[in-house]
C-alpha cells in the first residue's frame, strides 16, 4: 500500500513524500521512490523529526496486531510533537462492532479488529491539532497484494471461499482496490476537510460471487470455474478453536504453556478431536473447465466454515467518497482488473497456477 | 570434539547456524572455543549462547587459540580476507555464501594452495528435494531439451540493522548475490555449467539490485529466473520438457511433482531417502526443514569428507558465470 501511494504521489506536482520505516528491512520497497527515514520502533524523537518538515502524514503501516495502539500511541505522540496538522489512518472495515450471535458481545470480531479500533480511540483521544481521519478500508487488493493472490488461487484451484448470491450469507464485498484508496487518502491530506471517519470500498461489486466472476473475465476463465457455496460447513472443533485462540492471543499463550506441561498421551488425544475431518469434495478446475456451463458452479456446502470468508460487508452502501474530496475515483473497474491481472501475468503468478497455460 | 572459532555474531548465526551449533556442542561433538565480532555486545551475546567461548575482536587473536577449524559468517565483503587468514593459520574454514561480493575478489583465494580446506555453505544443496534433483532428473524430463522457470520474491525480511547492506559502496551484495546465488548454485550444481545472461535489473550506481531477471543457457536447455525483494512473486521450481514436467512447488523440501507429457494431475514423488552423514551418530538421515539442513550442512564440515558443501571452485565458478553475464 505504501508503495503504490509513494508511486501515486511522484506524479503529483509540487508533493514530495518522506517515506518513515520501523525496520532497515522495508527499505527496498522504497529506495528509488523518495527520501527515507528509518524510525526505529520506541523513538518518538526520530518519527517528530521525520514528521517535522511534514504537512501531512499518512499511516499505512502494517505490523503485528499485539502492537497496534501502542504504534498509534507513538504516532499521536509524535504528529503532536511536530505540529503535523493533518493526519490519515489506515483501519480497517473489521474495526466495525458487530453482533456476530444473539449471545456474543456487540463488538469488532477479530482481535485485528478490536486493536483497530483501540487505535483509532487512541488518536482520537490524544490529537487536538492534527486533523484526523481514520479510514476503514475493505480487503485492499491489486497489484502486490496477498488477498489478491489468494482470491486468483482460489478461482484457478475451484475453492469454494465465498457465498453463492442465492446464499442467506450474501452480501456486498467490502474490497478497496489499493490505487483508489491510496488516491484517496492522498486526496483528502491535501484538502481543507474537516476530519472524521470513513469507510470506503469498491462501488462495483453487488456480491462476492459478483466479485469472483468478474476477476474470472479478466483472466478469461470460464465463469464455471468460479465455485460458490449456498451453506457453509459449521466448522470443526479445530477450527473454531484455532479462531478463539487467534482472537484472544493472552488466552492462546497460556493455553500453550498448560499444554507443552500434559503428558504425551494426553497431547496425543487432544491432537486426534482437534484433527480437522476431510473436507467435501469440491470439483477440480480441469472437471469444472471440461464442463462449461453458462455460470458459476454452485455447491451446497462449501469447505470452509463462514469464519473462513473474507470480511463482510455490513454497512449500507459502500462509501468511496471521503470528506471534501469529490474527485471521482482514480481507476475504474475494468482497468482495474485489468491492471491486477496484468501485475499477476507479469510476475509469473497466472503461469504458476497454470492458467496461462491452460488458456494458450 | 572439535574446536572452532566463530567469526561474525550476527543474524546468519542466531538464524541459521545456532539452533545446530548448540545440537552439536550438546552431542558432544563441537566446542566453540572463541566468537569473533568487532561489535562487543554481538560477540558478548554469542559468548553467551556457546558458553564457554571467549569473545575476541579480531581473529587474530582466536586463531591464537586451541583450534582447527574457523566458521565465517560476517558480511560477504570480508570473507575472503577472513579465510586468507584462517589458511595461513592451517584452519578448515567454513565460509556462509556467498564467498565474495564478486569474482574479481576470489582470485586471490583460488591462488592459495590450501583453498581446498575451504567449503562454502550452500543450504539449499542439503535439501532432500536437490539431491533427488541431481540424481533423478535425467530419468524425468528430457535434459537434451528443457525448459526452467524459478522465481522467488516477497518483501526483504532478514533482520539487517542498518541500510548499508542496500549501499552498493558499503558492500550491499543485492538480490542476485543474497538471494539468487542459491538457485544459480542448485542449477549447476545439477545440470552442469551454464551461460549467463542477465535480463534486467533495478542495480543503480548507489544502491544494489532489488529486483532481477536472469536467463542461463545450458547445452540441453534454458532457464529462466526471476528474483526480487519487493514483489511477491510464485516461488517454486518447474522444468519443462518434451518428456515431461517436474515442479517442485514452494517450502518442498522433501517432495516433487512429476507429470508426463498430455498429463494433467501431478505425480506425488517422495524425495526423502537421501542420506546424510553418520559418522556423529545423527540418525535424522532427512531434511525435512531448514533446521535439518544447517544440521546436515555442519555436520559435513566437520565429517571427513566434504559431502555436499561446495568448493572454492564451485563457489567461485557461479560468482565468475556472473561477473561473464553482466
Amino acid at each position: 500500500m505504501g508503495t503504490t501511494l509513494l508511486k501515486i504521489i511522484s506524479k503529483v506536482p509540487d508533493c514530495e513524500a518522506v517515506a518513515v520505516i520501523r525496520y532497515p528491512r522495508s527499505l527496498p520497497l522504497v529506495l528509488g521512490l523518495c527520501e527515507s527515514v528509518v524510525a526505529t520502533e520506541g523513538r518518538t524523537d526520530l518519527l517528530a523529526d521525520a514528521f517535522s518538515t511534514c504537512d501531512a502524514v499518512i499511516d499505512v503501516s502494517n505490523g503485528p496486531a499485539s502492537e497496534i495502539p501502542s504504534s498509534a500511541l507513538q504516532l499521536a505522540q509524535s504528529c503532536q510533537k511536530a505540529g503535523v496538522k493533518r493526519l490519515v489512518f489506515t483501519s480497517s472495515a473489521s474495526a466495525q462492532s458487530v453482533k456476530r450471535t444473539p449471545y456474543s458481545l456487540n463488538r469488532p470480531p477479530s482481535y485485528y479488529g478490536r486493536q483497530k479500533l483501540r487505535a483509532e480511540g487512541v488518536l482520537l483521544g490524544r490529537l487536538t491539532k492534527t486533523e484526523l481521519a481514520v479510514i476503514r478500508p475493505g480487503l485492499i487488493w491489486g497489484p502486490r497484494s496477498s488477498w489478491t493472490i489468494r482470491h486468483v488461487t482460489e478461482i484457478a484451484g475451484g475453492a469454494v471461499t465465498a457465498p453463492s448470491s442465492d446464499s442467506k450469507y450474501a452480501s456486498t464485498p467490502n474490497l478497496a482496490f489499493s490505487e483508489n484508496l491510496a488516491a484517496k487518502m492522498l486526496g483528502w491530506a491535501l484538502s481543507e476537510a474537516l476530519g472524521g471517519s470513513y469507510y470506503f470500498a469498491d462501488p462495483w461489486w453487488s456480491s462476492w460471487e459478483d466479485y469472483f466472476l468478474s476477476f474470472a473475465a479478466a483472466l478469461e476463465m470460464p465463469q464455471s470455474a468460479v465455485v460458490v457455496a449456498r451453506k457453509f460447513h459449521p466448522g470443526p472443533p479445530s477450527r473454531l478453536l484455532f479462531e478463539f485462540l487467534s482472537n484472544h492471543p493472552e488466552v492462546a499463550r497460556r493455553s500453550k504453556t498448560v499444554f507443552n506441561t500434559l503428558p504425551e498421551p494426553a497431547i496425543d488425544a487432544i491432537k486426534a478431536v482437534l484433527r480437522p475431518p476431510t473436507p467435501p469434495p469440491v470439483p477440480s478446475p480441469q472437471t469444472l473447465m471440461a464442463s462449461s456451463p453458462s455460470g458459476p458452479t454452485v455447491v451446497d456446502t462449501g469447505r470452509f466454515s463462514l469464519a473462513d470468508i473474507d470480511v463482510f460487508c455490513r454497512w449500507a452502501e459502500p462509501a468511496p467518497q471521503l470528506g471534501g474530496d469529490p474527485r471521482p475515483l482514480q481507476v475504474e473497474k475494468e482497468q482495474a482488473l485489468q491492471t491486477t491481472v496484468s501485475w499477476l501475468s507479469s510476475g509469473g503468478h497466472l503461469d504458476y497456477l497454470g492458467i496461462g497455460l491452460d488458456r494458450s | 570434539m572439535t574446536r572452532i572459532a566463530i567469526v561474525g555474531c550476527g543474524a546468519a548465526l542466531e538464524l541459521v547456524h545456532r539452533a545446530a551449533i548448540d545440537r552439536l556442542r550438546r552431542s558432544g561433538s563441537l566446542v566453540i572455543a572463541a566468537v569473533v565480532d568487532p561489535d562487543a555486545s554481538m560477540r558478548s551475546r554469542a559468548s553467551h549462547w556457546f558458553e564457554p567461548a571467549v569473545p575476541c575482536r579480531d581473529l587474530a587473536d582466536a586463531l591464537k587459540m586451541d583450534i582447527s577449524g574457523v566458521m565465517v559468517l560476517s558480511p560477504p565483503s570480508s570473507h575472503v580476507e577472513v579465510i586468507l587468514e584462517a589458511l595461513s593459520y592451517g584452519m578448515d574454514v567454513f565460509c556462509e555464501k556467498p564467498l565474495a561480493g564478486e569474482f574479481a575478489a576470489t582470485n586471490s583465494l583460488m591462488e592459495n594452495p590450501e583453498c581446498q580446506r575451504v567449503s562454502v555453505g550452500m543450504i539449499r544443496r542439503q535439501f532432500d528435494t536437490s539431491s533427488f534433483l541431481r540424481s533423478n532428473l535425467n530419468s524425468l524430463i528430457d535434459v537434451s531439451d528443457f525448459r526452467i522457470q524459478y522465481s522467488e520474491g516477497g518483501p526483504y525480511s532478514w533482520p539487517i540493522v542498518s541500510e548499508l547492506s542496500f549501499r552498493r559502496d558499503a558492500g550491499g551484495v543485492g538480490v542476485i548475490l543474497d538471494t539468487g546465488i542459491h538457485t544459480l548454485d542448485l542449477l549447476t550444481w545439477i545440470l552442469g555449467p551454464a551461460d549467463l545472461r542477465l535480463e534486467s535489473t533495478d542495480e543503480t550506481s548507489a544502491t544494489v539490485a532489488r529486483n532481477a531477471s536472469l536467463n542461463l543457457e545450458f547445452p540441453g536447455g534454458t532457464a529462466s529466473i526471476r528474483l526480487s525483494w519487493t514483489d511477491p512473486l510464485p516461488p517454486g521450481l518447474r522444468v519443462e520438457s518434451r518428456l515431461g514436467s517436474v515442479w517442485v512447488p514452494p517450502g518442498a523440501l522433501s517432495v516433487v511433482f512429476q507429470r508426463s507429457k498430455g498429463e494433467k494431475q501431478w505425480r506425488k514423488l517422495s524425495a526423502g531417502d537421501t542420506a546424510g552423514p553418520s559418522w556423529l551418530g545423527y540418525h535424522q538421515h532427512r531434511c525435512p526443514n531448514p533446521e535439518s539442513a544447517a544440521l546436515l550442512q555442519l555436520s559435513e564440515f566437520l565429517g571427513p569428507s566434504r559431502g555436499r558443501l561446495a568448493s572454492v571452485e564451485e563457489a567461485a565458478g557461479v560468482l565468475e558465470m556472473l561477473d561473464r553475464g553482466s
